[in-house]
């Protein structure tokens, strides 16, 4: 394939037709993030529209040694895993390519490019009375496709069979400058004639004795990119409400979630305690501050929906059963806390803001999450309250949220620590003390399966071969290591 | 027989030091027990035996023992091959000189009932792994091979759809974290194994390498040994073992309470396929399949000679009679009367709305095929009539194409399964359909054959090769059973996966010790990767496509 070239005014030469950005501040907003205040300043943003484009980028940065880190979210962005960490990178920014190209209500999937957004998704899907699966309220601008490359759990822990969820079929370019259409979508033909034979790349594996997209999920973008992906989605209930089940302990509440989970009750599902649930539901600083000390220590939010099959009858069972359940496991089961309808809060998940709602509080926040079975993950929370009481932190909140994933068989365990990046001292204190409670955490179990930033060391202080593998995949899908270089660690 | 290679003595003492004396055999007796030629998904020649022995057949009882054994193999030039259960013959040796590496004694099998997982070795089979499991209100997913089958094998290396993957997955899914010796001997664990935080999770730190190792299909036995695995349970509303009915060789499980299990029929595909799309929604089955009516007919009979006899005097049961074809056996599993009335009402609102028919079930024999999807017990018996089965299609996409896989599988079979065939007697087309995760279509049409006739298995042979001339020509859904040498036609078409697998078994395993027939061909030359794609057409046409039908019935593959 022949490419032109145009020269830019920095004397780079980027691949002619694809749109691209030397504009000074833009450069220098992609050198950091919220959690890594620097980084390389990347040489040139080029935002391709289609798959054709992507392929001459990568071919491009193959041919001239340019290392390329791929973007597909907007607005702020954190841990790191954009921000270049070497010099002579260029973005590939896919936040253009945000065309919804085919929506089957029948089958419940839709196909999306990598830039449609959690704050459009719904829209765009609505017409066809479908609607997004989705992680635990992400910001408006948050790619769907990279948020589930990323492994991000979501929140309809039923439906998540396997980290693979909510895939079926997608292509990839892959760092050699080569596609590679996975699962359902490794089949004969264009994106179009596969839709019209009848073809809607459902399967989430392969072809044959590779599983590619498996491989790129949870590789921070340094393997090749996806530019388009089939996801499953939820087909909009004919009647929803939402409940809150607390107690005093984090036990009961659990046990709960895995009773719901093995009768595959509720179509969203997640553990919040009170400041991580205060966080969700506040709008302001005020909020927050007296909703943190009105709300029950730990409460598991369960969202019941029913289809179109008999919703009234169905409702009505899937209710008593919670109520039961409720009991059973010593929870009190609510369809409102200190004055906000769980209902209400169903629906307000499923609008995406601009900032997270991790930030409303107090303006910034540092987050941890690991995985670790859910009988497992009350002992983690002693271990992180105490780290920062000894670091003189005890002052700020300190939120928890447990999503059981794989249907329970495990589960994301994060924490979330809002402060005030104004009061350095907190800044500081807390950032130090957060590297110690990720250690501590390590040291008891915690799994770092998506080891963004300093949890790379962790992540991979075992000797367990799983290097040499990553090495391996990394010589065979980008041989000239273009893609987002220096990020994990493959040598 | 090829030529029977002798285990010099020093290495024979060496693989002793390492398993144990009583732990190695080069017993002819022993070793024909590892080279019985069953060819299932195959078409095998008229021995009964492989015409490859292995030169040894070892048994470690550790992941270290096993490294250990793979590394003497590679010091002395010698091959292995990884063997759990051996059940059908893909884990024969593929060279005489091969160390067959047989599992049995790493049968590891650890319940984790609160998070719905199991540790499991390589011989925890999976009826005693269900049989464990229901004990704590959980079951597992136990492909058509049935209880017998090594669920390790199967979700490392090779497929692992099954009758009930509506309600537990494939095992490609329920595959957690992983222990591996490699084709070079050293033990890798994936996952959170690797980290020592336990067997929950397969993927990460970062990427999720195993796909580089098992995608749809796995290795089979062609990248090292797996040796230990998290595998994922599903929990039912059942604890400890079901009340088995019935008498030998026809034993049926009592429905348990809160149980809906019904079969229901329809008279077109296009009203059958309405139908799926509703029973779809909302999970409301644990488990969907459809069986040709011989098939159920085999079934619900305790031999041939009473199925034959029935089909001679016309008493087979409606649920087995030829013309009740577009079915589907559905069973739903509740926790409470409220919730069991609600799927029971809503299974059977749809059936009568999509114009369908639910039969009446004998009890007899509604108890048989409830435990044949409970436990896939009665699936191998698609090998009763003759021995000699093998499978095609495998469509993995959406249920608009059942109908035309139904066609398709028709002008597969071109009449041989009919009477006056040269295949077994059967229906216009074998297909078993079952849907995944309430999502999408598994389909494959099963090819019945008298494996010690020669016609019988060149009509085999031919229908096999068919299936790929017609489903290439008018799609069927995407084929999942396109592996090995068929991926060097059609893999050019769909971004060339069998270029990096190539890759990996050649990185990982560079004198292919670690022997297969049923991975990616280690070489191709550069030629033939570029003639192959192009002279498709030719490969498919019809005289091509006899020729190696006799080739492959006349020698076996
Ligand atoms: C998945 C699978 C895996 C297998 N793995 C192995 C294995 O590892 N090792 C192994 O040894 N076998 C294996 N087998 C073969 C299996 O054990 C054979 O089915 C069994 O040995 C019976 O032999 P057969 O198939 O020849 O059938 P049989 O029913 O024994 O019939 C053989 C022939 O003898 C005749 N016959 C049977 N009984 C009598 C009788 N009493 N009097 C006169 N004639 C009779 C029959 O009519 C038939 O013509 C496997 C089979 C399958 C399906
Ligand atoms: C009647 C019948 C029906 C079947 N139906 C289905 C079906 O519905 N769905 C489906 O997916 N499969 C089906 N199969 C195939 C089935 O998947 C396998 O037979 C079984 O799952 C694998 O277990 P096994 O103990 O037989 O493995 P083995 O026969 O011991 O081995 C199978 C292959 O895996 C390799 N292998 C085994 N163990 C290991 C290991 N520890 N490490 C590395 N490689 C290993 C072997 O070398 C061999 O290539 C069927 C087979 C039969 C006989």
């Amino acid at each position: 394939m022949g490419i032109a070239f145009i020269e830019n005014a920095d004397r780079l030469h980027t691949p002619a037709g694809i749109t691209c950005s030397v504009d000074g501040a833009e450069l220098r907003s992609f050198a950091s993030d919220s959690d890594t205040p620097r980084g390389y300043v990347p040489r040139a943003i080029l935002k391709p529209r289609s798959t054709d484009e992507i392929v001459s980028l990568i071919r491009w940065a193959n041919d001239t040694g340019t290392g390329v880190v791929p973007v597909s979210s907007t607005g702020r962005r954190r841990r790191g895993d954009t921000v270049p960490a070497r010099d002579n990178v260029v973005i590939a920014d896919l936040s253009g390519m945000n065309r919804l190209c085919h929506a089957d209500d029948r089958d419940k999937i839709a196909i999306l490019e990598a830039g449609v957004d959690f704050g459009t998704v719904d829209d765009l899907l609505r017409p066809y009375g479908l609607r997004a699966m989705r992680p635990l309220s992400p910001r408006a601008g948050k790619s769907v496709v990279a948020s589930f490359l990323e492994r991000e759990p979501l929140i309809n822990a039923n439906d998540h069979w396997d980290v693979a969820d909510p895939f079926g079929g997608t292509l990839l370019v892959l760092g050699n400058g080569r596609c590679a259409p996975t699962g359902g979508a490794a089949i004969e033909g264009t994106l179009a004639e596969q839709l019209a034979r009848g073809h809607r790349q459902m399967m989430p594996i392969g072809p044959t004795n590779l599983d590619l997209l498996r491989v790129l999920q949870g590789a921070q973008g340094t393997l090749g990119l996806m530019a388009w992906a089939a996801l499953y989605c939820e087909r909009i209930p004919t009647m929803e409400q939402g409940w809150f089940a607390s107690a005093d302990a984090l036990e009961p509440v659990i046990d709960l979630a895995r009773e719901l989970l093995h009768r595959r009750l509720g179509n969203a599902l997640f553990i919040v305690d009170r400041v991580q649930l205060a966080l969700l539901l506040a709008r302001d600083a005020g909020a927050f501050a007296s909703l943190s000390v009105a709300l029950p220590a730990w409460t598991l939010f369960v969202g019941l929906s029913a289809g179109r099959q008999a919703p009234e009858e169905k409702m009505a069972w899937q209710q008593a059963d919670l109520q039961a359940g409720a009991e059973q496991h010593g929870t009190v089961l609510a369809a409102s806390l200190a004055g906000h309808a769980a209902t209400a809060l169903g629906q307000a998940l499923r609008v995406a803001e601009p900032t997270s709602f991790r930030d409303r509080a107090m303006g910034g926040h540092r987050e941890l999450f690991f995985l670790q079975q859910l009988d497992r993950a009350a002992g983690f929370v002693p271990l992180v309250r105490d780290g920062l009481a000894k670091a003189g932190l005890g002052h700020l909140p300190l939120g928890v949220y447990i999503q059981p994933m794989a249907q329970g068989v495990y589960g994301h365990i994060e924490f979330t620590l809002p402060y005030d990046p104004h009061k350095a001292d907190d800044t500081q204190r807390s950032a130090a003390a957060w590297q110690v409670a990720a250690d501590r955490c390590a040291d008891a179990g915690a799994f770092f399966s998506r080891p963004y930033g300093a949890w790379s060391d962790l992540a991979y202080r075992h000797d367990d071969g799983i290097q040499s593998m990553m090495a391996l995949t990394k010589s065979i899908l980008d041989p000239a290591g273009v893609m987002n270089p220096n990020r994990l660690p493959y040598s | 027989m090829s030529k029977r290679i002798e285990i010099p003595v020093p290495v024979r003492g060496e693989l002793e030091r390492i398993v144990g004396a009583r732990h190695i055999s080069t017993d002819p007796a022993m070793l024909s027990a590892h080279a019985w030629n069953t060819g299932v998904g195959k078409v095998p020649g008229a021995e009964k035996f492989s015409g490859i022995w292995p030169v040894a057949v070892v048994l470690p009882g550790s992941t270290e023992e096993v490294a250990a054994v793979v590394k003497c193999c590679l010091r002395h030039k010698l091959h292995y091959k990884a063997h759990s259960t051996g059940y059908g013959s893909m884990s024969n040796a593929c060279s005489p000189e091969t160390v067959v590496i047989d599992l049995r004694r790493m049968n590891g099998l650890e319940i984790d009932a609160r998070n719905r997982m199991a540790i499991i070795g390589p011989y925890a089979i999976a009826g005693a792994l269900q049989a464990e499991a229901l004990k704590h209100g959980l079951t597992c997913h136990i492909v058509g091979a049935g209880p017998a089958h090594s669920p390790l094998a199967s979700a490392t290396s090779l497929l692992g759809v099954g009758v009930t993957s509506q309600g537990t997955s494939m095992n490609a899914r329920n595959l957690l974290s992983w222990e591996w010796v490699t084709p070079q001997g050293d033990i890798v664990r994936g996952g959170t194994a690797g980290s020592g935080c336990g067997w929950f999770a397969g993927e990460g730190p970062g990427p999720g390498v195993r796909g580089m190792i098992r995608g749809f299909c796995g290795a089979a036995g062609g990248l090292g040994v797996f040796t230990r695995i998290g595998y994922k349970l599903y929990p039912v509303p059942v604890t400890g073992p079901l009340e088995p009915t019935g008498r030998l060789p026809q034993l049926g499980l009592r429905i348990p309470d809160n149980a809906g299990f019904l079969h229901a029929v329809w008279p077109d595909w296009d009203s059958h396929r309405a139908a799926t799309f509703e029973l779809l929604d909302e999970n409301l089955c644990f488990a969907m399949l459809r069986m040709p009516p011989d098939h159920i007919g085999w079934t619900v009979t305790g031999s041939n000679a009473d199925y034959v006899d029935q089909v001679k005097r016309g008493t087979l049961p409606e649920v087995a009679q030829p013309s009740n074809d577009k079915n589907w056996t559905l069973m739903t599993l509740s926790r409470s009367p409220a919730e069991h009335a609600w799927r029971m009402g809503v299974v059977n609102e749809i059936v009568q709305r999509t114009g369908g028919r639910i039969l009446e079930l004998a009890d007899e024999h509604a108890e048989v095929l409830f435990r044949n999807l409970f436990t896939s017990q009665f699936v191998p018996r698609v090998l009763r009539p003759s021995g000699g089965i093998t499978t095609s299609f495998g469509v993995l996409d959406s249920f608009h194409f059942l109908p035309r896989a139904m066609e398709a599988g028709q002008e597969c079979l071109a009449g041989g399964s009919l009477p006056g065939g040269k295949l077994v007697e059967g229906g216009r087309e074998e297909h078993w359909s079952w849907p995944h995760e309430g999502r999408y279509l598994w389909t494959e049409n099963i090819i019945n054959f008298d494996p010690a006739s020669k016609p019988a298995r060149i009509a085999a042979a031919r229908a096999l090769f068919d299936h790929f001339a017609i489903s290439w020509k008018d799609p069927v859904g995407l084929m999942a059973l396109g592996l090995g040498p068929v991926m060097e036609l059609q893999g050019e078409s769909i971004g060339a996966p069998q270029r990096y697998i190539r890759q990996v078994k050649n990185r990982l395993d560079p004198g292919n010790a670690s022997r297969s027939n049923e991975y990616v061909l280690p070489v191709v030359p550069k030629l033939v990767a570029t003639a192959l794609p192009m002279l498709k057409p030719v490969i498919l046409s019809r005289p091509v496509l006899e020729l190696m039908s006799r080739v492959v019935g006349t020698k076996g593959m």
